[in-house]
């Protein structure tokens, strides 16, 4: 596949770091270029939280990274107003959210009162501190990462929640060759440290606008809104997509569509963000469950039988 | 239609057209039935439609039945089929036993068939080749005819092809139908402007020309022969119906009976006739004759035996059975025959039906212009015979008497008062007509209806007004029905053959010459004399007749028409004989073989034809996108997965398998244009027309 030249020199700029994964990192970007937060899932030590880091690195964001734990309270997270004796005021200390690209580690090991606390700050972009409401800074991308739930000491994400997230991603293991040039590359230096930024933040946020002007034909939409439909009209699911993730579909195929250099979302750009954006907000039923089902299954048995819309006429169905 | 009844119709219509199988292969045999090969062929088709075991259980009970009822008992079946079996094994033909199982062995082969294939385009197109081409052959090489039935089996053909085709690929669409039931409307439509095809669909009632008016009807009557003479007259249709079919002989007219008391209306036969002219021979000892053997084959069973000249010495039925007529001496075991005084031939079984085939052995007599002309006192004929021949109702007018008078004045042998009759009749004021033909009512005579008032006629008008007309000179005469020499159907296995039809019913008369014996005379206008009666020239007295007659054919050909067909008279000589201008059985397997071969390909039909219209029209984005449609349609069709995937998946997937980059072009084009809004390139054309190619080739 073929990137947009400034989306093209990013991918490189990780790929320093980070052995393959290139699909990871444009979906990694696709989020960040479409506004929403990425939700990294995955057994520890793949390389989730160094991908995130080089991410920031590269792009010349400020770069936090809040590690959760059981005991965490809202407040570590938002920043706290404290009194200064000096002044004799109280005076705001700004949380680990106060940057562009947060690092969210082992947000499912964190109580669910916390975690919504980060979660109004994806959905808000902005936290209430003792009554006053704190913006967060632009671009604000939030990464966070999980151990597959089923780990002990986790607190799974209430499906609320989920939703919030625009991408789930799947790290995977590195291949066989990808782990021997990993094992070449970390031999002597620090990857990380050498990299350079390629890219501004204002640049960042000028193609997050341009992300916005991707053309989406009314054929394409079809397509997006029937995947949708039949993720909730399939007997196997007991929670399908709803309509925000119609519209998370819409604006991550507008993000691929551009970082593939192109100005109109395809169909192909939906087939290929579908399991991504679908994968965390589809709920199977216990049944399916049992069976052996798996969301990322049934997404790919719709998109398999669903023909793709050709023209412009509505069809229902 | 639910799966069953498309299972059942196929079974059904792959029956049907195997049952066409039967006439042609039964007839090439000593069966004399063919109702056991229906039970045989066809019962295991139907049972195909249940289980094997019931499969296996009514072929073998069918198989039991048809035998008890065929042949009486099971039992000594057995000792039959072992004899033929050594038989053939020891290099005999199989005779009946060892026909009559394999018939049964290809029902159930058949079966199996259409059972296990079903349902599948091989089978079906293997059937329908089969079946035509068996027709055609058993048509061409054989006694059998197939005209009649060849159209049916192109229809059920067709039928069978359209269920298979539902059965295979069920669609919602009406296309099919709709073109099914258009293509049967045309072919119908062809079928009723054929006049053959007309004719065999008719139902053949074999009247005589009058039969219709005895009973009252109102219409005209329909041509044919029949029984009853006594009231002459009226109207008549064509009716191109098949009597019989004449292998072997010249171009000959057909003699059945004669008639000898003329009524005032019409003819009917005189009781009291049993003399050697009557029975045995037709004409004196020294006259020449010449043996001819002609085979004649009947559509169906008629109850007459016509014979080419004098009455045949011996025949030969289908069952092999010999017989002699011209010494009444009956010397067969199962057919027994006997001559009428009127000369007929009539089987004396159930119905006097003739066998369907019968050799025919009879002499053409030849006579000589001195023959001819002699002019002796009758001495061979009775007293009593010459009364009857000489008959005349007490009601026949003055003036045709006195007609006849005049018009032989000149004449002094008979034969030259025949001659003069048969000139007066050309002399251009008597017309040849079978539609405005007056029925003669109260008390008018037939005769002298049609000599001086109507002059309006066909053959029984001027047949009976020569024979009235020579009994009132005195020459002895009787009045004879048959048949003309038919349709030359052309040559086939070396032998001419002749179709005669209903249409070709005539009269003609013979007058009777002292040391001659009875002479034929065609007194009908636009009729000749050449194949009814044979002249030796003097020169040539070694003459062959039946070598001569061609030649007599061909000098008379434009005359020598077919009786009643007013259409042909227009035909100049040299033209076409009419059998050639129908559509023979070779011409609808040649239709049928193109229809196929049109089916066959029509992918490379349905490529040209789609690619020339979608050549012509605008490239817009609503015929881009139908154009996308139908290459999906193609590609779905090639066994490409089209469902689910996205355009450019599926370019991919086509240009690795055909090796082409066109695809992907055009899917970019497409693309373009469906998810970019963009007008659509005209390149895409071209590879669209591109890709039909190479996905359709």
């Amino acid at each position: 596949m073929s990137y947009r030249p400034a989306v093209q020199s990013i991918i490189q700029a990780i790929e320093t770091v980070i052995v393959g994964k290139e699909d990871v990192i444009a979906k990694s970007l696709t989020a960040l270029l479409a506004g929403g937060h990425v939700l990294l899932e995955d057994v520890p030590g793949v390389g989730k939280t160094m991908l995130v880091r080089t991410f920031s690195r590269a792009i010349d964001l400020e770069f936090k990274r809040v590690q959760f734990t059981p005991d965490m309270l809202p407040s570590d997270l938002t920043g706290i107003s404290m009194y200064n004796q000096k002044t004799k005021e109280f005076e705001y200390r700004p949380g680990p959210l106060m940057g562009n690209i947060v690092l969210a580690d082992e947000i499912n090991r964190t109580s669910p009162k916390t975690q919504s606390a980060l979660l109004e700050a994806m959905a808000e972009r902005s936290v209430t501190v003792d009554g006053e409401v704190k913006i967060l800074p632009s671009p604000f991308f939030v990464m966070a990462t999980q151990n597959p739930i089923e780990h002990e000491g986790t607190y799974p994400l209430p499906e609320a929640q989920l939703d919030r997230f625009l991408l789930k991603i799947e790290m995977g293991y590195p291949s066989f060759n990808e782990e021997l040039s990993l094992l070449t590359r970390f031999e002597k230096t620090e990857p990380l440290d050498a990299l350079q930024s390629v890219i501004s933040k204002h640049e960042v946020e000028q193609m997050q606008r341009d992300v916005r002007n991707v053309h989406v034909s009314s054929a394409v939409k079809q397509y997006i809104v029937r995947l949708i439909h039949e993720s909730r009209n399939d007997s196997n699911t007991y929670l399908g997509g709803s309509p925000r993730a119609t519209l998370a579909l819409m604006k991550a195929s507008q993000a691929w569509a551009y970082i593939h250099g192109r100005d109109f979302v395809l169909p192909d750009d939906v087939k290929a963000l579908a399991s991504s954006v679908l994968g965390h907000r589809v709920l199977l039923t216990a049944e399916a469950r049992y069976k052996g089902r798996t969301a990322e299954q049934l997404i790919k048995g719709w998109l398999d039988e669903m023909p793709v819309p050709m023209d412009r006429e509505v069809k229902e169905g | 239609m639910t799966e069953w009844l498309k299972r059942i119709v196929y079974t059904a219509l792959a029956a049907y057209l195997l049952s066409f199988w039967i006439d042609p292969i039964v007839g090439s045999t000593t069966f004399d039935v063919t109702w056991p090969f229906y039970f045989l062929l066809l019962v295991p088709m139907f049972a195909s439609l249940l289980p094997w075991y019931g499969l296996i259980g009514v072929v073998f009970f069918n198989f039991l039945a048809v035998l008890y009822v065929y042949h009486g008992s099971l039992f000594d079946w057995f000792g039959l089929w072992l004899e033929d079996l050594s038989g053939v094994l020891s290099g005999a033909l199989p005779e009946e036993a060892i026909f009559f199982s394999a018939m049964a062995l290809i029902g159930v082969l058949f079966a199996i068939l259409v059972g296990r294939t079903y349902p599948s385009y091989g089978f079906v197109l293997g059937m329908i080749v089969s079946t035509l081409g068996l027709m055609a052959y058993f048509d061409t090489w054989t006694l059998y005819d197939g005209e009649g039935q060849i159209l049916l089996a192109i229809l059920a053909s067709l039928f069978l092809l359209f269920v298979t085709d539902l059965a295979k690929r069920p669609s919602k669409s009406l296309v099919r139908y709709v073109s099914i039931a258009l293509l049967a409307t045309v072919i119908l439509a062809l079928a009723s402007v054929s006049p053959t095809l007309d004719g065999d669909w008719s139902d053949r009632i074999t009247t005589s020309f009058q039969n219709a008016v005895n009973e009252g009807e109102t219409g005209p009557g329909r041509v044919g022969y029949g029984v009853n003479d006594e009231q002459l007259g009226g109207p008549f249709e064509q009716d191109d119906g098949i009597v019989f079919i004449t292998r072997g002989v010249p171009a000959r007219y057909w003699r059945i009976e004669a008639k000898e008391i003329y009524t005032g209306k019409g003819w009917v036969e005189s009781p009291v006739l049993d003399s050697n002219f009557n029975r045995g021979q037709l004409v004196d000892p020294d006259v020449d004759t010449t043996p001819e053997q002609a085979l004649l084959r009947f559509d169906r069973r008629e109850s007459f035996v016509p014979y080419g000249g004098e009455y045949p010495q011996a025949a030969e039925t289908e069952s092999g059975t010999e017989f002699r007529v011209g010494d009444i001496e009956q010397q067969f075991p199962n057919e027994t025959v006997h001559i009428r005084p009127s000369g007929k031939i009539v089987f004396d079984n159930d119905n006097q039906a003739t066998p369907q085939t019968i050799q025919l052995r009879y002499s053409v007599p030849s006579f000589t212009e001195d023959q001819l002309n002699l002019n002796e006192p009758v001495t061979t004929l009775t007293d009593e015979e010459q009364q009857a021949y000489l008959q005349l109702p007490d009601t026949l007018p003055d003036r045709v008497r006195d007609l006849a008078a005049e018009i032989t004045a000149d004449s002094e042998t008979p034969s030259e008062q025949a001659q003069a009759v048969q000139a007066y009749f050309r002399n251009g004021e008597f017309e040849y007509n079978t539609e405005d033909v007056a029925i003669p009512e109260g008390d008018t005579d037939y005769v002298d209806q049609f000599l001086f008032d109507t002059q309006l006629g066909y053959c029984d008008n001027f047949s009976t007004s020569a024979a009235v007309l020579l009994r009132a000179n005195g020459v002895p005469t009787r009045w004879v029905k048959g048949f003309t020499m038919g349709d030359a159907r052309g040559v086939i296995q070396g032998e001419t053959e002749y179709t005669v039809r209903n249409r070709h019913a005539h009269s003609w008369i013979e007058y009777f010459v002292e040391g001659a014996g009875w002479i034929p005379l065609e007194a009908t206008i636009s009729f000749s004399d050449a194949n009814l009666l044979q002249i030796e020239t003097e020169t040539d007295t070694d003459s062959d007749p039946v070598a001569n007659d061609p030649q007599a054919g061909n000098e008379n050909e434009p005359t020598n028409r077919p009786q009643e067909d007013i259409a042909i008279d227009d035909v100049a000589p040299g033209e076409l004989p009419e059998e050639s201008r129908r559509l023979p059985v070779w011409g609808w397997v040649l239709i049928v073989f193109t229809v196929g071969l049109l089916v066959w390909n029509r992918k490379a039909v349905e490529r040209a034809v789609m690619v020339e219209w979608w050549m012509r029209r605008p490239l817009s984005e609503s015929s881009l996108v139908a154009m996308q449609r139908y290459l999906m349609k193609r590609l779905r069709a090639a066994g490409f997965k089209v469902d689910g995937r996205t355009p450019s998946e599926l370019a991919k997937e086509v240009d690795a398998y055909y090796e082409s980059e066109e695809m992907t072009r055009l899917t970019r084009i497409f693309e373009q244009t469906v998810y970019a809004d963009q007008t659509p390139n005209s390149k895409y054309k071209e590879y669209w027309k591109i890709m039909i190619r190479r996905i359709m080739s």
